[in-house]
């Protein structure tokens, strides 16, 4: 579990561990009864909301960076990146992360919305910036991986690797893992960007890991799912799909949730890679999915709930197509959005 | 929101009274109405480039076929890359790679690759062969950010996934962000027609084309399209680089023919296209531009190239012909009004509908604009086979 997880209220990464819980824990997704309010924003969100305490904060590719406060569907602030954004924002130590497509990483204060620090990346950052152990790591399709200190923004480091990197990291204590466009699959030491072990696959890796005890999960646009040990980087099984994935994987009870551009999401046993079930979503699944309590999310064509250990449909609500945004569970809500722009409360 | 919101007035009332009316008078052939006229305002005082099209090879068509180069679904770049090789050599008549690559790029160049994402991730520009062409490029001497990987729909760019598969400093424009977004175009380069009575008459070329690139790669794909028959080299350019084109479509009639030439026509559209290097690692032979199903997507393994769109569109246009002749699918010049469907998946799903009066002649009307030859005695047809 991300160390950063503060609160009950917090949803606060895309990665913020590896079900995708943030710092909720499983929570029950309950089959909404309507919209509760929705935002329309200027332009399309490439991204996934995230939670923290009663404001819901979202990237857009109107160039804002967009706090929401839960209660009324109504602006708290909005902040001007200057660029548009494919960055998922995170939350660590009261601040906002996220990245936009000229480069720079931000963070802001979560209340206010003030800038407290930035630095420049060569080339877009659509990745979430992770924290973990006070530093904050991100990669950028400049072909560079970053670490800067969380409280000042200073560059601690940074790994050339030569290729575009659009995976959002998964940060452990003593591991740093993520995927890049040379289709290999990186470790990094965290102190020092010193690369503990590199993997090829056998196309780009835009999907982002991970992490199941001693396993990384990463999907390859080579159409398969691999799952590697974490220590050394050896293939531990290699699971084949019908087209490219670009979809992150989620873990939960010892299965690992990942979708597909061949139309399916897939419900794989960690340990051995053997199929627990597939589902026909009926469009290319390039969004992430989560886990809720019994229950694994996905925005596919719109919000669809799936009983986690059968694949059975649950529930569906015709809203939040998207093509790499991700619901927030939050008990007897649901915040989502999607490439119309249109970011809902379901209740 | 629908299309015929767009509308000022009922054209033809509805779409399907048109067709049952068309029934009921025991029509067995529809006919296609008149187009309107269509008013072109190209960017002032551009002059035709030599290379412009039909280019340097006006007439000759360049098809390299490796059936190893896909095997289900997966595209290999080393094999496309001696595809692409030995394509440029025959279509240029030169030994050296480089020197054919020469031939239509400079190194003071900003080159724009057009690719067509539409109907990812089943059917699309394959990144394996946009890669080579990168490489490509930069052999001549073009920096990666003088290079600009383009299409007008950034959510189908991203769906295919392009992003990852580009070198660092490769530049990637979807140049619209959502619907109704228009902040990418040329308000001084456009086509102006009223087809079927729409509030908004003019079709505006990207700025990315008339402003930032100096040449342009095309890169289509071997498909079929419900509304222009095929989509290739000409659609793939027209429809890719100006907007507010589905305008011309209103089913079950479409005035893809004219307007895609005459798109294409346009300056500097006309003169910086330089090179056409149509993707036939798949082809779509039912469903077009969009269907995902796989049953009617074959995997032949083949680059086309050359210089002419309308040359290779016509080759296009015959393997598509061929192929669906061979599937027992309707002809792409149908016109028996019982064959019309507006249930868009009876057609994804049916090789016996059309959701329109197919407009394949936009070929030869393109040739007529001084584009090309569509002439099949005319064109010189190059097949290389390779992998046997």
């Amino acid at each position: 579990m991300n160390q950063h997880n503060s609160g009950a209220t917090e949803w606060v990464a895309l990665l913020g561990d590896s079900a995708r819980t943030g710092g909720l824990g499983l929570k029950a997704a309950l089959e909404p009864k309507g919209i509760r309010w929705r935002l329309r924003l200027a332009k399309s969100v490439r991204s996934a909301p995230v939670l923290g305490g009663d404001l819901l904060y979202v990237t857009c590719l109107d160039g804002f960076l967009h706090a929401i406060d839960t209660t009324t569907g109504r602006h708290a602030w909005k902040f001007d990146a200057g660029a548009p954004s494919h960055s998922t924002p995170s939350l660590s130590g009261g601040k906002v992360l996220f990245g936009c497509d000229s480069g720079r990483v931000r963070a802001l204060d979560g209340i206010s919305g003030r800038k407290v620090w930035e630095v420049a990346a060569g080339a877009e950052v659509w990745a979430s910036p992770v924290v973990q152990g006070g530093k904050v790591f991100f990669g950028s399709a400049d072909g560079n991986f970053y670490s800067v200190d969380l409280e000042t923004g200073k560059r601690e480091w940074t790994r050339p690797v030569g290729a575009r990197i659009y995976s959002t990291a998964c940060a452990t204590p003593g591991r740093v893992y993520f995927g890049c466009s040379d289709k290999r699959v990186y470790c990094l030491e965290p102190s020092s960007g010193k690369v503990l072990w590199s993997t090829a696959t056998g196309n780009v890796v835009d999907s982002s890991p991970a992490v199941a005890g001693d396993t990384v999960l990463i999907g390859s646009e080579d159409f398969a799912v691999y799952a590697f040990d974490a220590a050394t980087g050896s293939v531990r099984w290699k699971v084949e799909t019908g087209l490219g994935i670009s979809s992150s994987p989620a873990v939960s009870g010892g299965t690992v949730f990942i979708g597909s551009k061949d139309h399916f999401l897939y419900a794989l046993d960690v340990r051995t890679g053997s199929l627990r079930w597939k589902v026909n979503l009926r469009t290319s699944v390039t969004a992430s999915p989560v886990v809720g309590k019994g229950v694994v999310c996905i925005q596919a064509g719109g919000l669809v709930a799936l009983d986690s250990s059968t694949g059975k449909t649950l529930w569906r609500a015709s809203l939040g197509r998207s093509l790499q945004s991700a619901p927030v569970l939050a008990g007897s809500r649901t915040y989502l959005a999607g490439i119309q722009g249109i970011v809902y409360a379901l209740e | 929101m629908k299309r015929r919101t767009f509308l000022k007035s009922a054209w033809l009332g509805s779409a399907a009274s048109f067709v049952g009316r068309l029934k009921a008078q025991g029509m067995k052939r529809f006919t296609q109405p008149k187009p309107p006229p269509i008013k072109t305002h190209p960017l002032p005082n551009y002059k035709l480039s030599p290379l412009g099209m039909p280019g340097l090879y006006p007439g000759r068509v360049v098809e390299v076929v490796d059936p190893h180069a896909i095997s289900n679904n997966h595209v290999s770049q080393p094999l496309v890359r001696r595809m692409l090789e030995r394509g440029m050599q025959e279509l240029t008549g030169k030994s050296s790679v480089q020197d054919a690559w020469g031939l239509f790029i400079k190194p003071s160049d900003v080159v724009g690759i057009k690719i067509n994402p539409s109907g990812a991730p089943a059917c699309y520009s394959s990144p394996e062969i946009v890669r080579e062409i990168i490489r490509a490029v930069e052999s001549v001497g073009v920096p990666a950010h003088n290079i600009v990987v383009y299409d007008r729909y950034s959510y189908e760019v991203q769906l295919g996934s392009y992003r990852a598969f580009l070198p660092v400093g490769v530049r990637l424009v979807g140049i619209e962000n959502g619907a109704f977004d228009v902040s990418g175009y040329d308000m001084n380069v456009y086509c102006q027609a009223d087809f079927f009575g729409e509030w908004e008459t003019r079709s505006y070329l990207a700025q990315v084309v008339s402003q930032e690139v100096t040449k342009i790669i095309n890169v289509p794909t071997l498909k079929d399209h419900s509304a222009a028959g095929v989509t290739g080299c000409l659609k793939n350019l027209g429809y890719g680089s100006f907007n507010n084109v589905a305008r011309s479509h209103h089913q079950p009639i479409t005035f893809t023919d004219p307007l895609i030439g005459v798109m294409c026509s346009v300056e500097p559209l006309r003169s910086k296209a330089v090179l056409h290097i149509m993707d036939g690692m798949r082809e779509v032979w039912h469903g077009g531009p969009l269907t995902q199903v796989q049953s009617f997507i074959a995997q032949p393994g083949m680059l086309i190239l050359g210089t002419d769109p309308v040359a290779v569109d016509t080759v296009e246009l015959d393997l598509i012909t061929r192929k669906r002749q061979a599937e027992g699918a309707l002809s792409l010049w149908d016109r028996n009004p019982k064959n019309i469907t507006f249930n868009s998946n009876e057609f994804y799903h049916n090789s016996q509908k059309n959701l329109f009066y197919r407009q394949p002649g936009h070929i030869a009307a393109a040739g007529k604009l001084g584009l090309g030859i569509s002439d099949h005695q005319k064109i010189d047809r190059q097949r290389i086979q390779l992998g046997t």
